[in-house]
Formats: C-alpha cells, sequence, structure tokens
C-alpha cells in the first residue's frame, strides 16, 4: 500500500468521472445530474466541480499566497495564459477542421450567448475560469492587504458575496438556455477552495468543521440533495479538508498519479478522441470503450507532449 | 630607456620586413628623421598598427619624442572611429603617413608614452597608462631572464596592438636583437618557411597558436636555428605544456611559459625551463625586480605555500592606472601595486600556480566551478573545447569533437551538477580576438543567439538522437523506465532558470500545474511526499532524498 496526496488523488477521481460521464452521456443521455440517473444509469455527474473546488484551493495556494501585488498579478495572468493558450489553440483547430467560425467562442463569452459550441471539448470550463480571472485580476489587488492579513476572514466574505450570485443568479435569471455555464454560478465552488486551503493551513478543526458545513449547505442551497454534484463536492470537500494523504494499492497509485498529472490535457482532449474513435472504428462499441479510449488517448498525448518538450528543451542548444 | 640612442647598437641588424633589412644605425636615422620628433608640444597619436616597417620607426619615434601612442588593431575602423571621438587624438598614423586632425594642446600627463586596450579589440574604450620606465623596465627584465643576445632574431607574426607582440619587440631591440616582422600566421603553411629563412631563434605564441601548430604536426626538428619558444597569453593545457617542453628539450630548445597582464607591460612572471617538466601548470617565478604575492579576501599576505588567494604583483612595470576619458590621460600614478584578479597559490619551491580567474569562475548549485579546469577536464578526454558560461549554464563550444554528450555527461556527474546545465555548441570556426585569445564574449553572445535559431530547432527534431530520447522520455514518463531523478534534476528541469538550492518550489513561482508533476516525483525520489514539501527549499529536499526521507 502507498499513499498519496489527496488533493492528487480527488483530482483523479474527478477528471475519470468526467470523462466516464461524458462517455456514458453520449451514449445514453442527452443530459444528466439527477440522482435516478445513478441507480437506473451509471452517471457520474459532479468531476467538474470537484475540478473546480481544487482549482480554488490551488489558486489560494499558489497564487492568493503571493508576497506582493505585482507577484499576484504576475501569478493569475501565467495561471490564466496556461488555461487560455492550449484553449484557444484547440478552438482554432476545431474552427478549421470543422470550417466553422464563431466570434464569441473564439474571444471565450459565448457561454453567455448561446448554449451551443463549435469546439468539441468542454469549453465553457476555460471560459468560466478566464471570466472568473479576468474578475479577480481587478479585483483583488485591491484587497491585498486583506489576503495578507486577514485570507480566512476575506474568503469567507467572498463565499458570501459568490453564493449570493449564484442564488440569485438561479432564481432571478433564465439562464437554462446558457445550461447554467456561467461564472456567477460556479464562482462560489472556486471560492470555497479558497476557504477549504486556508481552514486546512491554519490546523484549526474548528475551521474545518466550519468549511464543511458552509459547503454542505451550499451545495444543498444551489444544487439541492438531488444532484450527483452534490455528493461529488461533499465527498471532496470532506476529504480535502481533512485528510492530507489517503492510503491505496501501489497499482492504482501508479494509474492515478499518471492521471492526475494528465488532468488539463485529458480535460481539453477527451470529447475529441470519442469523435476520433467514432469516425475510425468500424465496429460498434459501448461507453466504457468510449471511456477508456478517451483517457488513455489523452494520456498519450500528455506523455508524448511532455516527453517532447522536454528532450526539445534538453537538447535545444546543439548547433549544427 | 631602451629606445634612445638606438644607434649604439651600430651594425646589427635591427628589423626584417620582407625583403628589406636596416641596420639599428639606419633605425634611429629614420627615427630622427620622424616627424614625430618636430611636433611642438606632446601629442596624442593614434597609430595604425602593422607588422611593417613604418609602423615600427613610427611607434619609436614617438616614444622618442614622448608623444602618447595608441596602437589601433587596423581590422576594427569603427572601433576605432569610436576611440577617436572620445579621445580626440592629435594625429594619426596610417600607411606611412600623418594625418593630423587637430592641433590643440591637449591635457596629458609627462610620463605616459603609451595606452593599450584591456581587451582584444572588442570596443571597450578602457586603456592601460604606461610610462617609458615601465616598458623599459619591462623589456629589460624580459631580456634578462631570457638572456636575449643581440645576435637573437625573433619571429613576430604576433600583432603590435597586443601587449605579448609588442613586449617582444621592446625586449629585443632593448638587447641589440632582430626582429622579423610578418603577417603570416601559425596557421599558414609559410610559416615554418619563415622561422628557416630567416633563421629565427625565437617564436612566441598564445594557447591557441600552439593547438594549431600541433594540428599541422609542427616539428621542431625541421628548425634547427631555435633556440627558445616562449608561451604566453592564457593557461596552456598541462599535457600541451609537456609535450611543448619534451619536444624542445628533445632540439635542445628552451620552452618558456610566461605569464603576464597588460597592466604590467605586460609580464608578470616566467617558469624557468628546468621546473616545466615537474610543474607545468606553474607560472614560475617573478620576474628581475618584481614581486608577486597572494593575498586573501582581508588582504593579508598569505605566506603558507599551498593556500589560495589573489596574485598581486608589484614592481617597476606596473601601469600608472587606466584611462576611460580624456580626462584620464592627464592623471599620473593610481596604482601602486596590482591586483590581477587572478587566484593562485605557491608551493615550496616558490613556484607560483593560477587555479584559476575570477571571472572564470561560475557558480551553479551553489558550487564553485573553474571554466579553465572543465576544459582541462575535456582536454584530457581528447576534446579540444572551450568553457565559458555564468551563473545559469555552461557553454561548451567546438568546432567538431566526437561525442561531447558522452564527455558532458561524464563530466555532470563528476561535479555533481545536473547535464542540462550543459549547453553543448558546435560552431564552424572559434571566435578569436586579435590578439589570438579565444573571444569568449562572442561565443556566449552565439549562444544566445542560437537558443533564438526556430529553424535550426525545427531541422534538431528531424534527427535520429532526437527521436531516440523521445521515445526513452516517454516511456520514462509512462512509468515503464526507471526515472533516475533527483531532486536537483527534477528542479532544474521544471525551473531552468533557477541555479539556487535556498529557493522553495513557492517561491520559485511554481504553480498548480508543476506542483503536480513535481509532488509525483517526489513521491518517487525520496520515497514520500514530504508534509508542505512546496514551502521546503530545495536543499532540505536534497537532504531529504540523501537521508532517505528524514530530516
Amino acid at each position: 500500500m502507498k499513499t498519496m496526496d489527496v488533493n492528487l488523488f480527488i483530482r483523479a477521481l474527478a477528471i475519470i468521472s468526467v470523462v466516464f460521464n461524458h462517455a456514458y452521456i453520449d451514449r445514453y443521455y442527452e443530459a444528466y445530474g439527477s440522482v435516478e440517473d445513478v441507480f437506473f444509469g451509471l452517471s457520474l455527474a459532479g468531476g467538474a466541480n470537484v475540478l473546480l473546488l481544487i482549482s480554488g484551493f490551488n489558486f489560494a495556494e499558489f497564487i492568493m499566497s503571493k508576497s506582493d501585488v505585482s507577484s499576484l498579478k504576475i501569478s493569475l495572468v501565467g495561471f490564466a495564459k496556461k488555461i487560455a493558450i492550449p484553449s484557444l489553440l484547440l478552438t482554432v483547430f476545431f474552427f478549421v477542421i470543422l470550417s466553422k467560425f464563431n466570434i464569441y467562442e473564439l474571444l471565450f463569452i459565448r457561454n453567455f450567448i448561446d448554449n451551443d459550441r463549435i469546439s468539441k471539448f468542454p469549453i465553457w470550463y476555460p471560459q468560466v475560469m478566464l471570466q472568473m480571472l479576468l474578475v479577480l485580476y481587478l479585483i483583488l489587488p485591491l484587497v491585498f492587504g486583506f489576503i495578507q492579513s486577514k485570507p480566512w476572514g476575506l474568503s469567507l466574505l467572498f463565499l458570501m458575496i459568490t453564493i449570493s450570485s449564484a442564488i440569485i443568479g438561479i432564481y432571478t435569471f433564465e439562464l437554462d438556455m446558457l445550461k447554467y455555464k456561467v461564472p456567477q454560478l460556479y464562482a462560489w465552488v472556486f471560492v470555497m477552495g479558497w476557504v477549504f486551503y486556508y481552514a486546512k493551513v491554519s490546523e484549526s478543526l474548528s475551521k474545518k468543521v466550519f468549511a464543511f458545513i458552509i459547503l454542505a449547505l451550499s451545495c444543498i442551497l444551489i444544487i439541492g440533495p438531488y444532484d450527483l454534484n452534490f455528493y461529488w463536492l461533499c465527498s471532496a470537500g470532506y476529504l480535502l479538508v481533512f485528510y492530507k494523504t489517503i492510503i491505496i494499492g501501489k497499482f492504482l497509485k501508479k494509474i492515478l498519479t499518471i492521471v492526475a498529472q494528465a488532468t488539463f490535457i485529458i480535460f481539453l482532449f477527451h470529447r475529441f478522441f470519442f469523435e476520433v474513435l467514432e469516425k475510425l472504428s468500424p465496429f460498434s462499441y459501448g461507453y466504457l470503450t468510449l471511456f477508456f479510449f478517451g483517457i488513455f488517448a489523452s494520456i498519450i498525448l500528455w506523455a508524448s507532449a511532455t516527453s517532447f518538450s522536454r528532450i526539445y528543451k534538453r537538447n535545444l542548444e546543439s548547433v549544427g | 630607456m631602451f629606445f634612445l640612442n638606438l644607434d649604439r647598437f651600430n651594425d646589427n641588424v635591427a628589423i626584417i620586413s620582407g625583403s628589406e633589412e636596416i641596420t639599428y644605425r639606419e633605425l634611429a636615422k629614420k627615427i630622427n628623421n620622424n616627424s614625430a620628433l618636430k611636433l611642438p608640444f606632446k601629442s596624442l597619436v593614434f597609430i595604425k598598427a602593422s607588422n611593417d616597417l613604418e609602423t615600427i620607426v613610427a611607434y619609436l619615434s614617438n616614444l622618442v619624442a614622448g608623444n602618447i601612442i595608441y596602437l589601433y588593431d587596423s581590422n576594427n575602423k569603427s572601433v576605432v572611429n569610436n576611440l577617436i571621438d572620445i579621445y580626440n587624438p592629435n594625429y594619426l598614423f596610417e600607411n606611412g603617413e600623418y594625418t593630423t586632425l587637430h592641433s590643440d594642446k591637449l591635457s596629458l600627463h609627462s610620463e605616459t608614452v603609451l595606452l593599450l586596450s584591456t581587451s582584444g579589440s572588442t570596443g571597450t574604450p578602457k586603456f592601460v597608462r604606461l610610462t617609458g620606465s615601465n616598458i623599459d623596465s619591462n623589456a629589460a627584465a624580459i631580456a634578462d631572464y631570457l638572456e636575449l643576445r643581440p645576435s637573437d632574431r625573433a619571429l613576430l607574426h604576433l600583432k603590435l596592438h597586443y601587449s605579448f607582440g609588442l613586449s617582444i619587440l621592446n625586449s629585443y631591440m632593448s638587447v641589440g636583437a632582430s626582429v622579423v616582422l610578418t603577417n603570416t600566421t601559425a596557421m599558414d603553411a609559410s610559416f615554418g618557411k619563415l622561422i628557416n629563412k630567416h633563421n629565427i631563434t625565437s617564436f612566441s605564441g598564445v594557447p591557441f597558436i600552439f593547438q594549431t601548430l600541433d594540428k599541422a604536426s609542427f616539428d621542431l626538428s625541421q628548425y634547427p636555428s631555435l633556440r627558445q619558444i616562449t608561451q604566453a597569453g592564457g593557461k596552456m593545457f598541462k599535457d600541451d605544456v609537456l609535450r611543448w617542453s619534451k619536444e624542445s628539450i628533445k632540439n635542445e630548445i628552451e620552452f618558456f611559459v610566461m605569464y603576464g597582464q597588460t597592466e604590467a607591460a605586460p609580464r608578470i612572471s616566467y617558469l624557468p625551463p628546468k621546473y616545466v617538466e615537474q610543474h607545468p601548470d606553474s607560472i614560475g617565478v617573478a620576474i628581475p625586480n618584481g614581486e608577486i604575492l597572494l593575498v586573501d579576501d582581508k588582504k593579508n599576505i598569505i605566506r603558507e605555500p599551498n593556500v589560495e588567494g589573489e596574485l598581486v604583483y608589484r614592481g617597476p612595470n606596473v601601469m600608472q592606472g587606466y584611462a576611460s576619458s580624456l580626462d584620464d590621460l592627464a592623471k599620473g600614478k593610481v596604482v601602486s601595486e596590482l591586483y590581477t584578479g587572478d587566484i593562485a597559490k605557491f608551493n615550496e619551491l616558490g613556484l607560483f600556480t593560477i587555479v584559476g580567474r575570477s571571472s572564470r569562475f561560475v557558480k551553479l548549485f551553489g558550487i564553485r566551478i573553474n571554466l579553465d579546469d572543465l576544459e582541462e577536464y575535456f582536454n584530457t578526454l581528447g576534446q579540444d573545447v572551450i568553457c565559458t558560461g555564468d551563473d545559469t549554464k555552461i557553454i561548451v563550444a567546438h568546432t567538431g569533437v566526437s561525442n561531447p554528450n558522452a564527455a558532458i555527461s561524464k563530466l555532470s556527474k563528476k561535479i555533481n551538477i545536473p547535464e542540462t546545465c550543459f549547453q553543448n555548441m558546435q560552431l564552424k570556426v572559434m571566435p578569436i580576438l586579435s590578439n589570438n585569445k579565444v573571444d569568449y564574449k562572442a561565443i556566449k553572445s552565439l549562444a544566445h543567439k542560437n537558443n533564438k535559431n526556430y529553424f535550426r530547432i525545427f531541422k534538431f527534431i528531424f534527427t535520429k538522437s532526437f527521436w531516440k530520447d523521445y521515445f526513452k522520455e516517454l516511456f520514462t514518463t509512462l512509468g515503464f523506465l526507471d526515472k533516475s531523478l533527483t531532486v536537483k534534476k527534477l528542479f532544474f528541469r521544471e525551473f531552468p532558470d533557477n541555479t539556487s538550492e535556498t529557493a522553495s518550489f513557492k517561491e520559485l513561482g511554481g504553480d498548480s500545474m508543476t506542483y503536480v508533476t513535481i509532488s509525483m516525483e517526489l513521491d518517487e525520489i525520496i520515497g514520500f511526499l514530504p508534509e508542505r514539501w512546496e514551502s521546503l527549499s530545495i536543499k532540505d529536499l536534497i537532504e531529504l532524498e540523501s537521508k532517505g526521507g528524514e530530516l
């Protein structure tokens, strides 16, 4: 048996669930999310929210912890670039191969316009993330002093604001047509990650318990207990705030290690590989084949790109 | 002063230039008739440094006249124009003629007679200011330890604007010996022929010249007139020194290793031939009337042998000081002793050895690395390379050696620096300064340019070695092969611009993406993932690695 960092463990499971769910949906369902599907289908919807929670957790750890405003801004921009550049390249790729174009999709604002998309990947996620990061870029420098002196309090304040915006968003606006893929409905999950981070590093049990309770209540309020997302978020939150490591089998750890490292690539490319299999396979196949193909092809792509990049840099200086 | 009353050497042959041969008497007459002596006041004169008679006459005439001379490299007109703008010389001497630039009286120190550039025509306007006594005393000292005779004949192939070249002229003239001027270089096939044609008794060179002669299989036995060979202008590899020394002894030639700096006009020390075989990496002892000391960081004199310190020289040949502007030419002596910037030690015999030049050290991962030592190491592997770099990277430049990557790999393990800190760079031609020294600055600049050469980078993707490495890395990434990664290599891979071990992952600007990769690898390397590892310094993580996970 081996120990694994709980952050990475949850990340790996979350992305597996995203791919599985999409594979399942592509084969059987147009929509997902109700508890009946857990029993009558095998939907594992909820991974995307967990990824968002972890993103928020890591954001607090690596970006909000910067010692000055300019470092904060630089890190924030760096983080945004790492999301934007591959997403943009992939978007353009799909525009080209499908011979279609949409300016809003290119500008990553289509989630505010309609629920259609050309790109064959969950583009809503980078759209929502980049939109949130833009707002944070403007706001965080103004409250930088509080980030340094009262991070826990500030994160709770932001959480209240974002929960409010989610509730107002759900009950006031018609977001159904946008499939709710707008930042005001997801920001609270991202900020919840901050709350969890500050609770965890404080080592205070009361803060950790408080954070978990806030999560559960927010989930009930916004998601409702009849949605798998609720259980995903609560389970992930529980592990994230109360545990540092988790004990699992050596082989499983090896698999999850690779999956965790390849998370972003898997997220971006699994749907593309679904399409590839669809176009190329002469045989019929079920959702499991689709799932495994999506995961493994994405992992191979990630490993190839990583290896290429390392060898390229290592040998960059050979001159002919 | 040696340059006064040269007619005292009567009809000894002074200069041979092409088919022209003039005696000291004739030379003195030419000097007396030179217009440099007819100037109304002390002037600043820029002389185009060609290895020809007119240049020598102009140089000596202006010395006699007490003017301030700057001998400039004729190949670098733009540099000279820049210097003319800064220093506003009165006259320019080129192609046998003086050109008057202006007739204003400049504020020039009465004792200064010579300006020498401290670099090989790279354009820096910084000069070393020397007096007549500086160059005279140094010429006499060199003639003394070399035991020069009036019958000696030196081949002057080194450039006159280079202090080593000029010192050959000065020292031979100081004893009434002959100098054969030539523009032939050691790379020319006719170099050897010249030696025999003029019965040359001595030639001199910098390490690069000796390497060139080695490649051309220069056979000393073919040159019976030779009695001395002198080497200066940089550290020659031990093996090369031994080889040249052995060959010299076989052919009854004295082989002198010498050391100096332009700031000392230029000779500081020499290694008597009898010590060369036993101490091939030594620079020997101070020249006559000179003194060498070592000082520590606090400027205390080191008196114990085998203790390293900065080499300091005292003697009548130490410069007045530097000049960076015209105003500086009015200054007198501001330097009493010369801090060379070289790190050295001496042994029980009192022979000094240069351990390294302070500018030839780099520091990577807290390890001080002597670039000269690295070159020596490659040399022992039979690889002729030049090493330069800075605190982020070591550049290994060569014009074609077999399998340099294997040597780099060996070296990286030996000195415990990741292989990726080394940049292997093959060049068509090694950039050399006009004083025949390696142009390290140009190599660094080329290295930087190559990193931006995207076409070359693109081409590299189609090489066999790239794909071999790629598949190996692919299988390693997927966990099918052992990674044999260390903490140091891991952090250098992810943060190639960082070579400090005191920084932590967070301080290096690590983000959530690199966090995942590094935590996975650390888990493998250390055996578990240390708590809050992202805030631990690289040094702490390395310690954990070495202690199997316990701090």
